[in-house]
């Protein structure tokens, strides 16, 4: 079943991506006084990112994965996330923080912090690279007072190529490697160093689409700008989508940016 | 009834401590190479709220020249050929030919 999902959502980013290149390349595109909008941020779900939030804002992120821990039979449940920006990551650097409830039920026993550093790199012609890197399950509470601390390095470049009907369509690539990034593919559940990489687009005004890997799965994701209440993103993905190793997972998420 | 009575009370005490470690702090998603929720890659997105963005993006898609001076100091020109170049308060300039990138790039200068 789980299977049949993940193949529908691999497919999905196959049409949605076949549509947007021929909705944005040909007689589709808008001309003339009125301007054609700008296609939504691309997003890369189940990989990390350098791209920070704007500095200065906070964010809540409400995540439900089915089933927990990608173990079959578990339940769902979620994360809860509140975090804060400060810095500037163009001539300076840029720090996220945020608390973290793990699991919904019962709410708020077990937590941690994260913190991520993000600084631009390099700004070229029609793109912008960030460096970043970020630790977690930091200062854990509850059962997750002894948990190991993680960190990912990242860098992620922001592009922008405008089709041949002169519309502009958004991309963001990210490359990285973490210390707890690789799930074993014997079926056990332990989780290793190891590289990652993900690519995201924008489809429409409102859609982008993503795929990424670790070194042993699979990601596919969708992510939705609620035009109607600006700062409202919406996600749906699967990570490892072949169940490659025995750890599949469907993904909601909500996140409200202020 | 003698034995399923307390029967009955293991089962109930095993649940019982077994529910608040159903967890044990465990992350959902195990398998994630981030330290942010799931939910979190939506949220750079919040660049595009910025008025800097939507000032620049609407200039550039319109392919009008115009030069918009942000709140921090930096000045952005939207070149008749359609380029954008954004210069710093310190002096530092870059020129892009990508709307996009120099509208998110403006959205961090606010």
């Amino acid at each position: 079943m789980r299977n049949t999902i993940g193949a529908i959502l691999l497919g999905g980013v196959a049409v949605v991506a076949a549509g947007a290149a021929q909705a944005n390349g040909g007689a589709l595109v808008e001309t003339g006084a009125a301007p054609v909008a700008q296609l939504a941020f691309p997003s890369i779900f189940g990989v990390a990112s350098a791209v920070p939030p704007r500095s200065g804002g906070g964010f809540v992120a409400l995540s439900y994965v089915n089933p927990r821990g990608g173990i079959s039979g578990s339940d769902g449940d979620g994360d809860l996330s509140v975090g804060y920006t400060i810095g500037n990551p163009i001539d300076g650097v840029s720090a996220t923080v945020a608390a973290n409830i793990l699991g919904l039920e019962p709410f708020g026993e077990d937590g941690t912090l994260s913190v991520a550093f993000s600084r631009l790199v390099h700004a070229g012609d029609n793109s912008i690279t960030f460096i970043g890197l970020g630790f977690g399950d930091l200062l854990g509470w509850g059962d997750a007072e002894n948990n190991n601390e993680t960190y990912t390095v990242s860098v992620s470049r922001l592009m922008g190529f405008t089709t041949a009907g002169g519309r502009e369509i958004p991309m963001q690539i990210s490359v990285g490697y973490g210390n707890e990034t690789t799930m074993s593919d014997d079926g056990r559940g332990t989780v290793g160093p190891g590289a990652f990489v993900g690519v995201g687009v924008g489809v429409t005004q409102s859609l982008s689409a993503s795929l990424s890997a670790t070194e042993s799965q699979f990601n596919v994701g969708f992510s939705l700008n609620v035009e109607q209440l600006p700062g409202l993103g919406l996600s749906l993905g699967m990570f490892d989508v072949t169940d490659n190793t025995s750890r599949q997972q469907v993904s909601l998420g909500a996140s409200f940016s202020f | 009834m003698a034995i399923r009575k307390p029967l009955a009370l293991i089962v109930a005490a095993t649940i019982a401590m077994a529910a608040p470690m159903a967890h044990a702090g465990d992350r959902t998603v195990p398998n994630t190479p981030s330290v942010f929720s799931p939910a979190f890659p939506t949220v750079p997105a919040s660049i595009y709220l910025t008025p800097s963005f939507s000032t620049i993006i609407g200039a550039a898609l319109s392919g009008t020249p115009t030069t918009v001076t942000l709140t921090g100091g930096t000045v952005v020109n939207v070149n008749p050929n359609g380029s954008i170049t954004v210069t710093l308060p310190g002096g530092a300039t870059n020129t892009f030919s990508s709307g996009f990138v120099a509208s998110f790039f403006s959205g961090y200068l606010s």
